[in-house]
């Protein structure tokens, strides 16, 4: 017997012969298998009870546009990632939903997105009560330089949702305690927000993201800052938040949209290309880009 | 719509993933290979009274299992290193599974092996009918196993849903010979060792070929997405 | 050993002998030129520092001796037939009386031989004009002096003063000297007596301008000049801060705000001499506003300093990570707020740190204050914003002008009390950035 088998020769007889072009099954199935953006996107874009509804969302920088017609709903009290290599859109996207892309002047977004049945868009629309319903956590953590406690209570103050200190100090206590940071800060909350570590930080503005109590929680990369146990608190947090809040994450690590998601929406180029079932995404999605990326074959 | 199964360890941007993944191919490709002769090889042994053949398979038996620990090692590097998604997940776990389904068609041939050399050595009779039987169940065995283990390395889930529809051929076959074989153990009573050692065999074909079965349905896995593990065979092409 | 290409190297262009034998070879040459650049660099340092080292050691060693004043002890006798022959001891013949004779007379005493009229004038040089104005005090405070004799300390004239503090060579020919051979002697016998005394210069804190030069003082020029930064700060710091704010946080990115902003830079460029200009032109020829006084001074100061202190203010700004206001704007605060919540507290130290170093800029500034007037000889300490008054840099340009032998050191002097001014500035520009500046 031989010591090594892999040394052996014994390949079989089997000559996998180039294989030849086959007519396709159908132009669905041929569209799904280029590598071209699909003019519409693969998957259910509909969910059975949609908290936000975004129809034909173009995002324009100037002359340049970013994000192209796009649709696609977001379930209630779900959380849905969006993935797609570095410029695909999928934050520019996100920022449309709390319509933080009006701080960029050259910004133009068209389409429509209801929260709740109200476009955001619409003129009439205050966008201070709407950040306060739709928060968000960004890529660095952001804490103001400030005291744990002013940080958490900053949101309920200047929206005028305490009655009193009572009231806030409540409310800063649940939020932190929401958060899982309360039992960490509990005995120091005068101190600098800025002081506590980067994954404590993130908790601390997610704190401060549900102070206000919003529906919707938009997270950019939450945890592209953090090491892994951090980040794994925060995926720990995101799907307990689950119970009570929608939250739209966008990633680059798609074991973590994997890992927290129910949906997830895979953008290209500033396509939506695919969306679905996360399970479905990552186990057999039906595009060949969305097969790419998750692959590892490019972004 | 599918080419070959290159194309599913091509293209990573990490170029070691492709390959390790070119090596998980080639490995089962070559324990592919190495069972089908194995298998080729015990049938012959019953046949022919081909002692070298029948000791020859006997032996590489421990090569078949090197390949099933070596696969599964490598499996589990590649699942722990690379954390694979889409088809290089479903490729990974049909993978797995076809190699654990080719190191129990080892496992058959060598039973057939062992047989075929017990009765050289004893110089046993072989009855005709049971010879017949042998000799067509094993070709179809040893071509709906050779054919499993070509789409599987083509990716080619038309080829695959044919071998899994051959199975039921097969089966048939398998009953027949059953059959016959009761009818003649109760005609000459004097046959039942050589009989009882038949029924071995053939079982140990028709096992084989549910494993081939099993190999084909993991192309389609692959290839469609869709697990067909448990559809019956005559309803694999409906929807593809 | 592999050859230059060798495909048996494995890949590399180079073995890796001969790599590690080429970076032997030029590691000699990296480590010259890395000690030649330090070389070049300390040689530097040390040019700079020894220029400065040069200037201080020639300011403060003309200037010193401004600090203190000589003072000569004479014994007075306040004669009553000359400060009030008629008895009358009211204010006003008090007022009137000849004290320079008290003074003569007790020089006089001291010196018999000095009979003639010239003699007697260069005895009566010795002693500053103030002295008189001295006694005047003295009697009119207390009346029951007359009669009687006192030891009196009287400020010394400011040739006396120089020849005392060594300051006039003995060497030069009598005819190329102020004091005279005969004032010298004189002035050596005082000093042998006892006389002399050397006391802190008090005066020179608490004077304005004079044409005597031991009266002289800075506090006119320092007043004006504190006036004048008063005005600076109070309407620079607002109308700058507000301008950086507006632009920096609130104003659309569009042709007219870059056109602002590239004057703005370019406005920060302008030789402050053209503001001076820009001041005389809209302040006083159109304005009518009053000449040398330090609101206009203040005026034409604010104009220089703006720019500075809204482009260190945008920078200030600027330098606030960009997450704080993104932090802000996502939890539903305005831009108001986002901006005087947390941009503004975040950006202040550096704005102070703007806003002092142009103070400091201002206090230094001499051009723009001459074409308004301020360059003027002003002997009266400035009571408000509309008195004339000068500033400390032009009083040191006054005089560095001025012909005396005494104003040499109180140029320098006053050059060290301005840069004192300067360095307590920058460093408490340098403690407040200390202080409160954040890290991330």
């Amino acid at each position: 017997m031989e010591a090594n088998p892999m040394t052996q020769d014994i390949r079989p007889e089997i000559t996998p012969e180039p294989p030849a072009p086959r007519e396709a099954a159908s132009a669905a199935m041929s569209e799904a298998r280029s590598a071209e953006v699909p003019d519409t996107t693969f998957g259910v874009i509909e969910h059975p009870d949609p908290i936000i509804n975004c129809r034909d969302v173009n995002v324009f920088y100037g002359d340049k546009q970013a994000v192209f017609d796009v649709n696609l709903d977001i379930g209630r009290h779900q959380v849905i990632s969006m993935i797609g290599p570095s410029g695909c859109g999928k934050s520019t996207f996100l920022r449309c939903l709390n319509r933080m892309n009006d701080t960029i002047d050259i910004a133009r977004v068209t389409g429509t997105i209801e929260l709740d049945g109200q476009n955001i868009y619409d003129p009439k629309i205050d966008v201070v009560p709407l950040r306060a319903r739709v928060g968000m956590v960004f890529q660095k953590p952001n804490p103001f330089p400030k005291s744990i406690y002013d940080n958490v209570a900053y949101g309920p103050r200047i929206h005028g949702l305490a009655k009193d200190k009572v009231e806030l100090d409540e409310i800063v206590r649940t939020s932190l305690e929401r958060a899982g940071l309360l039992g960490e800060v509990k005995d120091r909350l005068d101190q600098p927000g800025t002081g506590l570590s980067g994954g404590q930080q993130q908790r601390l503005c997610i704190a401060r993201a549900i102070a206000v109590s919003p529906d919707v929680i938009l997270m950019d990369e939450p945890c592209s800052a953090l090491d892994p146990i951090a980040t794994a608190k925060i995926e720990d947090l995101i799907d307990e938040l689950r119970e009570n809040y929608t939250i739209c994450i966008v990633t680059h690590s798609m074991q973590q949209a994997a890992r927290v998601s129910q949906r997830t929406a895979y953008f290209h180029l500033g396509y939506l290309v695919e969306v679905g079932e996360t399970d479905k995404i990552f186990t057999n999605p039906t595009h060949k880009l969305t097969e790419d990326y998750i692959t590892g074959r490019f972004g | 719509m599918s080419d070959h199964m290159t194309q599913y360890t091509e293209g990573h941007t990490v170029r070691a993933f492709d390959a390790e993944l070119e090596q998980l191919r080639t490995l089962v490709l070559q324990m592919g290979g190495l069972v089908i002769d194995q298998l080729q090889r015990a049938v012959n042994a019953i046949r022919k009274r081909d002692i070298g053949s029948a000791k020859l398979v006997v032996e590489r038996e421990a090569t078949v299992n090197q390949y099933d620990i070596d696969g599964e090692e490598l499996i589990f590097n590649l699942l722990a290193k690379r954390q694979p998604m889409g088809a290089d997940l479903r490729m990974i776990i049909s993978y797995i599974r076809a190699i654990t389904d080719l190191e129990r068609c080892g496992d058959e041939a060598k039973k057939i092996a062992k047989i075929a050399r017990r009765h050289i050595e004893d110089g046993a009779e072989i009855d005709a009918d049971f010879d017949e039987s042998t000799e067509s169940m094993g070709e179809l065995a040893v071509e709906i196993l050779r054919t499993a283990v070509e789409a599987l390395d083509n990716a080619d889930a038309e080829n695959a849903i044919q071998a899994a529809k051959e199975d039921a051929r097969l089966d048939a076959e398998y009953k027949r010979s059953v059959r016959s074989i009761h009818d003649a153990m109760i005609s000459q009573p004097a046959l039942v060792d050589v009989a009882a050692d038949h029924v071995v065999v053939i079982k140990a074909l028709e096992r084989i070929g549910d494993h081939a079965k099993n190999i084909a349905k993991y192309v389609v896995f692959i290839v469609q997405g869709k697990d067909v593990r448990h559809v019956k065979a005559k309803a694999l092409d409906r929807d593809a | 050993m592999n050859k230059i290409g060798d495909p048996g190297a494995a890949g590399r262009p180079i073995s890796a002998d001969q790599a590690m034998a080429r970076v032997n070879a030029s590691l000699r040459k990296r480590y010259g030129a890395e000690r030649r650049f330090r070389v070049y660099g300390i040689a530097s340092v040390t040019v700079g520092l020894a220029f400065l080292a040069l200037m201080m050691i020639s300011i403060v060693g003309k200037g010193y001796s401004a600090f203190q004043q000589t003072y000569v002890d004479l014994d007075i006798y306040f004669d009553p037939e000359v400060i009030d022959p008629d008895g009358l001891r009211d204010q006003e013949s008090l007022m009137r009386a000849n004290y320079n004779t008290l003074i003569k007379d007790s020089l006089l005493f001291l010196f018999p031989e000095a009979s003639g009229r010239r003699d007697r004038r260069a005895l009566g040089a010795l002693i500053s004009n103030s002295a008189a104005f001295d006694l005047q005090d003295m009697v009119i405070t207390d009346p029951l002096l007359i009669g009687q004799t006192r030891r009196v300390s009287v400020l010394a004239s400011a040739d006396a003063d120089m020849l005392n503090k060594g300051k006039i060579s003995r060497t030069v020919p009598e005819s190329e000297r102020r004091v005279s051979d005969q004032q010298i002697a004189w002035l050596e016998t005082l000093r042998d007596r006892g006389r002399f005394e050397k006391r802190f210069n008090t005066s020179f804190f608490t004077h304005g301008d004079s044409r005597d030069p031991e009266l002289s003082g800075i506090w006119g020029a320092t007043k004006g000049s504190f006036y004048m930064l008063l005005i600076t700060l109070a309407l620079s710091f607002p109308v700058g801060i507000g301008a950086a704010i507006y632009l920096e946080e609130f104003a659309p990115k569009n042709p007219v705000t870059d056109f602002i902003e590239i004057n703005i830079n370019n406005l920060a460029a302008v030789p402050s001499i053209v503001f001076g200009l820009l001041g005389l032109g809209v302040f006083l020829n159109f304005f009518s506003m009053p000449r040398s006084a330090p609101m206009v001074g203040g005026l034409v100061l604010t104009l220089m300093t703006l720019p500075t202190i809204i482009i260190s203010a945008r920078a200030s700004l600027k330098s606030v990570p960009p997450s704080i206001r993104e932090a802000a704007l996502g939890m539903g605060a305005s831009q108001m707020q986002s901006t005087f919540h947390h941009v503004l507290p975040l950006a202040m130290p550096g704005m102070l740190t703007g806003t002092i170093i142009g103070m400091a800029r201002a206090l230094g500034e001499t051009a723009p204050l001459l074409m308004i007037g301020m360059v003027a000889f002003i002997v009266d300490i400035p009571q408000g914003l509309f008195d004339p008054s000068t500033a400390l840099p032009v009083q040191i340009y006054l005089w560095a002008d001025a012909p005396e032998r005494a104003f040499v050191e109180r140029t320098s002097a006053a050059i060290m009390v301005l840069l004192g001014f300067l360095v307590l500035m920058n460093l408490s520009a340098i403690i407040l950035r200390k202080r409160y500046e954040r890290r991330w």
